[in-house]
């Protein structure tokens, strides 16, 4: 009984905290549509502020808790809410699904690198609960503590005051109109600019209040863990369906219960080993359950929208030359970097293959993944469970391991190419056929477990693509029927679960295989001691363990193949379904599209490219660990940044990729070194150094994601006046002086800094001078777009231009061919 | 758009504005301290007399005759010390820091006039931020110190300082292996996942400490204080043992789940039961934190535990851990390593909640700094130089001066081979006295040690009672093998041989 009233109440405690940021979420998101991934981290910053001014002296020594408490609820929480709002939130109406997730995700970022830069310093802050560590009252032999008791009657209090506030008070009932019809609202007199405002406002504090409140449970202040326990509350928010408080709060108390009971019916974790760590994963369990099972009564709202993106797709002609480019460009740098940037600049090209998943994923069939780098972990210790450690002891056994694989991956995707039956069959049997041939000729497992020893094989990159295709598969399938928001959740509730419960497992698993080896053919320990040692690639002799130059090319290599394909991809029959599954995948269904292979077929695929970029990507980094670089925080970064880059777009995900693994590093490094080299300045660059490590990629997202083109199709713009005939001469003399530049170089005449200082001015200036040209000759003649066709002919170009204004495919080529 | 970036970039910069004003003072007041440095070298050079009353008081049994028989070996330069009184000392031993006319490339990362080192630690570890930074703080403090009295034979230090960040040791060592002289007085927590990297490039160190099995006894490694995997000195295991003879049968442990912590539990379940001990539940905690402990202290009183073996941090969770235990009212007493004795640790017990809890130790405990010319010497240092003073800083400053005393011993043709040889040759190494005296080149502890308990605000010498002294006793070696060491593949010399290639 005892043990009954304890779990209980350690249950209710956890579930009241979880029940009031959840309710916080619903407020904001029932009055703007916006589901606020920044919840958690509004709470962990209120938390950092609030142990700021009650327990530390920096900031006007110690405050009593009470004026503490209501500083941060009445004050900081609300100016937060309402500055968010204000300049990021309210421009998001009537944006795309993407850009609704991306931005706040932004905003969660920022969070979490401003408190990382202003609580900098290396220091154990620990939060006290509410009258001391001692103060409590009994049951019977259970006893509660004081803290834990001021939670449950605060969330009680709250529950009945947001009742009150929503169903009684006139700016409660606006609140809720507007999100029922905004202009109607506004047509009665009502203010719905201010009811948002308030409900920023409001669910900021609720953040803040779970912050605090949780923060003493946790002993110490820490960013990731206050963020992640929070997120914890998205649980119960979908619990409640997102509008409905009282099921919110029950939701909230369930998932409480859950885990303390779970805690109490796993002897916390000792009973199964295999499931110690779902402690900490139940939440996200439930997330994920709940999103499968929710009536999806809100999930359609899909009609035929169209949005605001327009990717022009390349030719294959033309991608096939941009990758050539993009790899003699490499090569070229290779001569000029050191050791140390070429590893910098290999990391962005490596995060940059992951990207491409995303692309294909997001961009052309409008699925949206929050969990890349958890398929991308996943490939990454798939490589080194079966090509570096002593994971299979036989050979016969890894291959057959590999052939069901590649059967069960061609059986999932090639269906969606339209093959059926026989040929379906033929084609599987044929892939299985091709990738025994692969691994047995690039097999050279010693399954020695020392990475120093060996190097990673084809045959390792070919499995990490597999499992991670199988597992994107499996994950797939329950998440078929969501879209959106809700898919967006249910993969950010795999890639935490994939954190939890893959990276942090410690079991052995050993396994026999019939009739194969002599016995536990497969023994395998996943993350061994938090942390893999992974080698370098070994193909065509060439030793990549100590050349990071051919490392870096053959990362290029890889990302320009990968792009073309994917290109081709886009371009076949399987892309148009692809394209249309985005648009609208009501019409898709009414046109006989089977929805669900192509589904199936979309995550497999991509998920293979984050495995296969992942694994590479680790071997290229030497050493993964199981908090990085593979967790759900890094891949939400990356998926934003990819979107900043323009996810449409193959040049998307190469910029998203430079810029997170990159750019952000190179540009802080360089602050650095002004910093050290102008010491009278050092405080100028260093703060410029903290802003690009903390909060680059953050005010990146926040500033940019918004375009729902990306950075990508700006850049295209803004060089296509190059592509004209009479600016030919302006493009070779600028590639030439780049190149004599270059050349100065390699053979020591420059330095870096000089040849930084004159090549990029010329890259920079050369699309203006062209654009300049261009607006001149136009003047000259004259051509409003109105005018064409009345005092000027149709020609080709000019078609070509209507086309690009009107985002139209480019039709010139083809009826030129037809004669039309 | 752009607007809206300006607006937040602008508000994040002034919100860094404010907050970097608020932190600045300390900054600079360390810096001031830092200015002082020279009178307290003065002082400190004075104060030659307590060396011998140390000496005299200090080992107790067999260390006590090895220290004197060390004494001897280095007559030679006590003889310097009586013609040349302006030698430095620490502790008893003379700094082995001067100028000189040392020259040559003689390996990498040395040069005319300069010898580049790397030191380092876990501080950005997000769980538990600043973890160990004791080490580096302490490392800068005595490269400063060692050159300003003119480096080793006249080559200036420069010393590197990582942040493996717990996880991050392979990248320290990728980076280091190609650039380093030696990497000098660091010590990651999770050093396994780095050592494979290290015996590969053969980078030889002189570590504060090692945790895995394959690092404890990897090559090229020499430790002031070795810590071997297959040796777990049980003088507080023995202590506990005859003071609560009842209790030791319903013991348990708790750990926290990762594989530092794991090891060093194992570590414990082999040695500590042939005197009695029986571990009767053995409990993994989330080391990043749990929301409620309350589950592990009844899943802990349930099954009877008097007494408990914690491994992890004594800040955030086992604080947290014990107010959970006194809430719900469950009485037992709780054994710790040495990482538990900590300033911020001691703090935090206004409310006496840690009570009960006993700390093995190697070194004489601050608050006997006058029984121990070493520690005060260790604290004027620190205290000069500002940082964290604790005692893992004493161990790493026990580590640097090992290495500076054999690279001195090398002379001009300074390299990591020689500086290896001349480690292993020093038979009886306490440090200047900080710590027991060992002989690190062949890796074995002393079966000494010394136990405090804290108690409120402070830790107590519980065992032995005399100040400056430790409890020695040969059935204290606490020799065993488990999966760890089988898994280091050790030589006849104990010398890890599993990442050396074949």
């Amino acid at each position: 009984m005892t043990e009954l009233i304890t779990f209980t109440v350690v249950g209710l405690a956890i579930g009241s905290i979880y029940s009031i940021a959840s309710a916080g979420l619903v407020v904001t998101y029932t009055t703007s549509g916006i589901f606020n991934f920044a919840h958690g981290a509004i709470g962990m910053f209120t938390a950092f502020i609030y142990w700021q001014l009650r327990w530390d002296n920096g900031w006007g020594g110690q405050w009593p808790a009470p004026i503490a408490i209501l500083f941060v609820l009445f004050v900081v929480a609300p100016l937060i809410g309402i500055f968010l709002q204000v300049v990021v939130m309210r421009g998001l109406e009537g944006t795309n699904e993407t850009t609704k997730l991306v931005i706040p995700i932004a905003v969660m970022l920022a969070f979490i690198g401003a408190t990382n830069w202003i609580w900098q310093d290396f220091e154990s802050r620990i939060p006290e609960p509410f009258f001391g560590r001692e103060s409590k009252w009994s049951i019977g032999d259970a006893y509660i503590t004081t803290h834990q008791t001021i939670v449950v009657f605060t969330a009680l209090a709250l529950a009945l005051l947001l009742r009150f506030l929503l169903t009684r008070s006139r700016i409660g009932i606006t609140m809720r109109a507007v999100v029922d019809n905004r202009e109607l609202v506004q047509l009665n007199g009502g203010k719905p600019d201010f009811a948002a405002l308030l409900s920023w406002a409001i669910g900021a504090m609720l953040a803040a209040l779970a912050g605090i409140l949780i923060s003493p449970l946790l002993g110490s202040l820490n960013v990731l863990a206050l963020t992640l326990l929070v997120v914890n509350a998205y649980a119960a928010a979908i619990f409640g369906r997102l509008k409905n408080l009282p099921l919110t709060f029950l939701g909230g108390l369930a998932i409480g219960l859950g885990v303390s009971y779970w805690n109490w019916l796993s002897g916390t974790g000792r009973k199964w080993p295999w499931l110690s760590e779902l402690r900490s994963a139940i939440p996200v369990v439930i997330l994920f359950a709940i999103l499968i099972v929710l009536p999806q009564d809100r999930l359609r709202g899909n009609s035929l929208t169209k949005y605001k993106e327009s990717f022009n797709i390349p030719s294959i002609k033309s991608s096939l030359s941009w990758g050539l480019i993009l790899i003699a460009t490499v090569s070229a740098c290779t001569l000029i970097l050191d050791a140390k940037w070429e590893f910098t600049l290999s990391k962005g090209i490596s995060f940059a293959i992951i990207g491409l998943s995303m692309v294909l994923l997001t961009g052309y069939a409008g699925e949206i993944n929050l969990a890349p780098l958890a398929f991308a972990g996943i490939g990454a210790i798939a490589a080194y469970q079966f090509d570096v450690g002593s994971a299979v002891e036989t050979g016969s056994g890894f291959a057959i391991l590999a052939v069901l694989l590649a059967g069960f991956f061609g059986y999932l995707v090639f269906p969606a190419f339209g093959l059926r039956k026989s040929k379906l069959l033929l084609a599987v049997l044929s892939f299985a056929a091709i990738v025994l041939f692969l691994v047995t000729l690039f097999d050279e497992t010693s399954g020695t477990g020392i990475a120093s020893r060996e190097t990673m094989s084809f045959s390792g990159l070919l499995i990490a693509a597999l499992i991670a295709g199988a597992v994107g598969a499996v994950v797939a399938l329950p998440a078929l029927r969501l879209r959106g928001l809700y898919l967006g959740l249910a993969t950010f509730a795999f890639a935490i679960f994939v954190d939890k419960m893959i990276y942090k497992q410690r079991q052995t698993l050993s396994l026999d295989i019939p009739f194969i080896g002599d016995g536990e053919d497969i023994t395998f320990n996943i993350f061994n001691n938090g942390a893999l040692n992974i080698p370098r690639p070994g193909f065509f002799g060439i030793n990549f363990r100590q050349n990071q130059s051919a490392m870096l090319i053959l990362l290029a290599i890889t990302f320009s193949i990968l792009a073309v394909l994917l290109v081709a991809l886009r371009r076949s029959t399987y892309g148009r379904q692809l394209a249309a599954l985005r648009d609208s995948p009501a019409a898709c269904a009414t046109l006989g599209l089977n929805m669900v292979k192509l589904k199936l077929s979309i995550f497999t695929l991509a998920a293979a490219i984050a495995g296969f970029g992942g694994a590479l990507h680790a071997s290229n980094l030497r050493a993964i660990q199981e908090d990085a670089p593979f967790t759900v925080f890094e891949g939400l970064a990356l998926f934003m940044l990819t979107v900043v880059g323009g996810i449409g777009y193959i040049s998307g995900a190469l910029i998203g990729g430079i810029l997170y693994g990159t750019l952000f590093l190179v540009t802080a490094d360089f602050w650095d070194k002004l910093a050290t080299d102008w010491a009278s300045f050092s405080w100028f660059f260093t703060l410029l150094h903290d802003f690009f490590i903390f909060l680059g990629p953050a005010v990146a997202g926040i500033g940019l994601g918004r375009n729902p083109n990306g950075v990508a199709s700006q850049i295209f713009n803004g060089y296509r006046p190059l592509k004209e005939k009479s600016n030919r001469g302006l493009v070779v003399g600028a590639i030439t002086l780049v190149i004599s530049f270059w050349l100065f170089r390699v053979t020591q005449v420059f330095d870096g800094w000089v040849f930084l200082l004159l090549s990029t001015p010329v890259i920079l200036l050369c699309p203006l001078i062209a654009d300049a040209k261009t607006k001149d000759k136009k003047s000259r003649s004259n051509n409003t777009m109105e005018l064409i066709g009345i005092d000027t002919e149709f020609t080709d170009d000019i078609v070509k231009e209507l086309d690009q204004k009107l985002s139209l495919p480019n039709s010139v080529s083809k009826n030129h061919k037809r004669g039309i | 758009m752009r607007t809206i970036l300006k607006v937040t970039a602008t508000i994040l910069a002034l919100m860094l504005i404010g907050s970097a004003c608020a932190g600045g003072g300390d900054r600079t007041s360390a810096e001031e301290s830092t200015s002082q440095n020279s009178s307290t070298e003065t002082q400190i050079a004075g104060d030659n007399s307590s060396t011998d009353e140390q000496a005299e008081s200090a080992p107790s049994g067999d260390t006590t005759s090895e220290d004197s028989r060390n004494e001897e070996s280095e007559t030679p330069e006590e003889v310097a010390v009586d013609t040349e009184p302006e030698y430095e000392t620490f502790g008893d031993i003379i700094w082995p820091c001067n100028p000189g006319t040392a020259t040559g490339s003689t390996d990498q990362g040395v040069t005319d006039t300069s010898i580049l080192i790397g030191g380092g630690d876990d501080r950005g570890y997000a769980a538990s931020l600043g973890l160990n930074i004791t080490q580096t703080d302490t490392l800068q403090a005595f490269v400063d110190k060692c050159n300003s009295l003119g480096g080793i034979n006249g080559r200036q230090i420069q010393v590197e300082l990582y942040d493996a960040k717990i996880f991050e040791v392979n990248n320290v060592w990728l980076d280091a292996c190609p650039r380093m002289f030696m990497m000098v007085a660091e010590g990651f927590a999770v050093d396994g996942i780095g050592e494979e990297s290290r015996v590969q490039c053969e980078l030889a160190h002189i570590p504060t400490y090692t945790v895995s099995a394959a690092a404890a006894h990897g090559p090229w490694m020499i430790q002031p204080v070795p810590n071997p995997s297959d040796r777990n000195p049980l003088s507080m295991a023995a202590y506990i043992a005859e003071t609560y003879p009842d209790s030791i049968a319903k013991s348990g442990t708790m750990y926290g789940n990762f594989g530092a912590t794991i090891e060093t539990k194992d570590k414990t379940l082999a040695s500590y039961p042939p005197l009695g001990y029986e571990f009767i539940i053995n409990l993994e905690y989330n080391i990043v934190g749990e929301d409620d402990w309350t589950p592990f202290v009844l899943d802990l009183k349930n099954a009877g535990v008097e007494h408990i073996y914690f491994t992890g941090t004594c800040l955030p969770n086992y604080q947290a851990f014990r107010s959970a235990a006194s809430v719900n009212g469950f009485d037992a007493f709780y054994t710790t390593d040495a990482n538990f004795y900590e300033n911020s640790c001691r703090e935090a017990n206004n409310d006496g909640v840690m009570d009960n809890t006993f700390v093995r130790m190697a070194f004489v405990p601050f608050e006997e700094r006058e029984y121990s010319k070493a520690v005060s010497d260790y604290l004027d240092i620190m205290e000069a130089a500002g940082g964290e003073i604790a005692v893992l800083g004493m161990q790493s400053a026990s580590a640097f001066l090992l290495w500076a005393t054999a690279a001195k011993e090398c002379g001009s043709e300074l390299t990591r081979q020689c500086v290896m040889e001349e480690a292993a040759s020093i038979d009886s190494w306490s440090g200047g006295g900080m710590h027991v005296a060992s002989d690190p080149g062949i890796n074995e502890p002393p079966p000494c040690g010394i136990v405090l308990e804290l108690i409120g605000n402070s830790y107590k010498r519980i065992f032995p009672t005399e100040p400056g002294t430790y409890a020695c006793d040969e059935a204290w070696r606490g020799e065993f093998s488990n999966r760890w060491t089988e898994d280091a593949n050790l030589d006849e010399n104990r010398v890890s041989q599993k990442f050396i290639a074949e």
